[in-house]
């Protein structure tokens, strides 16, 4: 009970963290006040126009993270697979680079429509990913691990080849497009992104925990699920298409960020054990807060320089995951 | 003309009781192949097996290694295509309904994912509507019936292959507990009924948990449950089952009881060693003796 308090708190406290701190020092018990006055004050542009905005996309995109991440590990019966290990995020740059290439003359690349056009890019080559890493890596006998991380080496080397290719082939104007996108982070949000990350979050966040209980039988074994009465076939299928449009939207929206969806829902799992029905959600509020914290460490531990958000996930990802692979006996059977 | 009219006697007589059970799966012409992994061509694991499992009888499936004991119980479980044919009456036909008559236990388990192991037994009452209250109550009995009430709080993963298979055990009997969770099949059709699969559930075990489950796996038949077991101790099979089904090289060599089946000359062919069948002191069925 109070590891799930201590889950649900990190969320609210992480968010005022995160509009509190930045370059700009603001008093915020002043600015609170003067929030729904009309005295339009040089903090309140700060909060409006930037904090804001760039706190819910932070927590929209974490928890999204965090919980595809829990659903993969889950379909994959295996806690390291990690969209951004087994290739996805990869997958899904390669798919909105590719996308911004074929339809970068246009020049409605912008606002609303481009982001939805990079993220059904983003969606596609994601789904494309899981697929074929999901093809490769398991068995009749489960999924295997290091099939699993080696498919996910494969296709990230096949996503960047691609992604560089479409870099190759592109003019100077598209170029540029594609690294800013590439650079992405999460400090072009706006109010535009904040409705589309909200419009993905609200199919991924409802619909995944819909499949707590077949995701819970999905641990026992693909037949066992099926001997207890799920369809295993429309079941994956369905899961890998949200974990896609979860994935895609996030790369779509925010670039690469890495290993949150390794770390939230193991530390969860360890809190509060495997059973997906706590374990959906509470990763959800955990990706949120944990993007949130590493987001405002971004911005503000060399301000006014701001570090992209993936940079510091990746710190903490990288050594969280080494961790993990030195104790894996004790969380993974063969493989 | 005799000689067929003795065998159906003699099959009447010894049968009599049995035949009044209702057939509940019923196969004719049974095949299973797969698809070889090099060649593209298809190889045939099981060849045209015939054969009925009844209600509150135990079936045992024996055979040498590679003879397709285990790809005709998955059969059986719907989780293989088939040619001929597997006809069931009295279980419904929704896979949510299906999976609160037919448990199954596969050979090993993949759970690596560290659920407490009363967890693991109550994932068993996915498939049912029968509240928390009533799903605490079996899955405590089940644990009681496996003796690892002991471990309920404790991590699957840290279990020994035994203990793990008593949970998966547990689980299992847990699914199919109630005859009241069954349910109900329209007027005209077979009343329902409940099959339990299991794929060679004494490995792993002890001396002691084998005879535990055996005698748990028997009151489940006795409750009118129908047992299909793949098993490779003979002498397990003869003692606990109503009736054997011989699989060879993915023939059925025998089927019927367990006097018609395991008799030294099916054993000798079956096995290709040489074997003494005895009568068991205890119970009086027959005792497979290996001689070197």
């Amino acid at each position: 009970m109070l590891t799930r308090t201590v889950i649900l708190l990190s969320l609210p406290l992480t968010f005022i963290a995160a509009i509190a701190f930045g370059s700009v020092s603001l008093d915020l018990s002043q600015d609170w006040g003067s929030f729904f006055s009309d005295d339009v004050s040089r903090s309140e542009l700060v909060l409006q126009q930037i904090r804001l905005p760039r706190a819910v996309l932070a927590a929209l995109v974490g928890a999204m993270l965090a919980m595809c991440g829990a659903a993969t590990q889950g379909l994959f019966r295996n806690p390291l697979a990690d969209p951004s290990l087994i290739g996805v995020t990869a997958g899904a740059s390669a798919g909105a680079a590719m996308m911004i290439f074929f339809v970068g003359q246009a020049q409605w690349l912008q606002g609303a429509t481009g982001i939805t056009l990079v993220s059904i890019g983003a969606f596609v080559g994601g789904a494309i990913t899981v697929a074929v890493v999901y093809r490769l890596a398991t068995s009749i006998n489960g999924t295997s691990v290091s099939t699993m991380l080696l498919a996910g080496i494969a296709i990230t080397a096949i996503a960047g080849g691609l992604t560089n290719l479409v870099e190759f082939f592109a003019n100077s104007e598209m170029l540029r497009r594609i690294s800013l996108w590439r650079m992405g982070g999460l400090e072009g949000a706006n109010f535009e992104r904040v409705m589309f990350a909200a419009g993905a979050a609200v199919i991924v966040l409802t619909s995944l925990p819909r499949f707590s209980t077949a995701l819970n039988a999905l641990l026992l074994g693909e037949s066992e699920a099926r001997h207890l009465g799920i369809s295993v076939q429309s079941t994956k299928i369905t899961i890998i298409m949200i974990v896609a449009l979860g994935v895609g939207a996030s790369v779509a929206l925010a670039g690469t960020i890495a290993f949150v969806g390794l770390i939230v829902p193991h530390i969860v799992r360890i809190l509060v054990g495997p059973d997906h029905r706590l374990l959906l959600p509470l990763s959800a509020i955990g990706g949120a807060s944990l993007l949130l914290m590493a987001d405002t460490v971004a911005r503000t531990i060399v301000a006014p320089v701001e570090l992209p958000v993936g940079l510091v996930t990746a710190f903490l990802g990288a050594p969280f995951f080494i961790s993990l692979l030195r104790n894996r006996h004790r969380f993974i059977g063969a493989g | 003309m005799s000689e067929i009219n003795s065998n159906f006697v003699t099959d009447d007589s010894s049968d009599s009781v049995e035949n009044k059970r209702p057939v509940v799966v019923n196969a004719t012409q049974l095949s299973i192949s797969v698809p070889k992994a090099k060649q593209g061509s298809n190889q045939l694991i099981v060849d045209s097996a015939s054969f009925e499992i009844r209600a509150g009888e135990i079936l045992a499936i024996i055979g040498p290694n590679g003879a397709g004991k285990s790809t005709l119980l998955n059969c059986i479980a719907g989780g293989t295509e088939y040619t001929g044919e597997l006809r069931f009456d009295g279980f419904a036909t929704v896979p949510k309904l299906r999976a609160r008559q037919i448990a199954t236990l596969p050979q090993n388990s993949l759970l690596n994912f560290p659920y407490r192991v009363e967890e693991v037994v109550m994932l068993s009452r996915i498939p049912h509507k029968s509240g928390h209250t009533v799903d605490q109550k079996i899955i405590s009995e089940a644990l009681e019936l496996m003796d690892i009430a002991y471990l309920a709080k404790r991590l699957y993963t840290d279990l020994s292959g035994g203990e793990k298979q008593r949970v998966q055990l547990a689980r299992i009997l847990a699914q199919i507990w109630r005859t009241e969770d069954i349910p109900a099949q329209p007027e005209s059709q077979p009343e329902s009924q409940r099959l339990l699969l299991l794929d060679e559930p004494t490995a792993a075990l002890d001396l002691g948990h084998q005879a535990d489950l055996m005698r748990a796996v028997k009151a489940f038949s006795q409750s009118g449950v129908a047992v299909v077991m793949v098993v490779h101790d003979i002498n397990l099979a003869a003692r606990y089952a109503d009736r054997v089904l011989a699989l060879q090289c993915s023939q059925v060599m025998a089927f019927g009881s367990v006097e018609a089946v395991i008799t030294k000359a099916n054993m000798e062919v079956l096995f290709s060693t040489k074997v003494e069948v005895v009568a068991e002191p205890i119970s009086g069925t027959p005792y497979v003796m290996h001689l070197s």
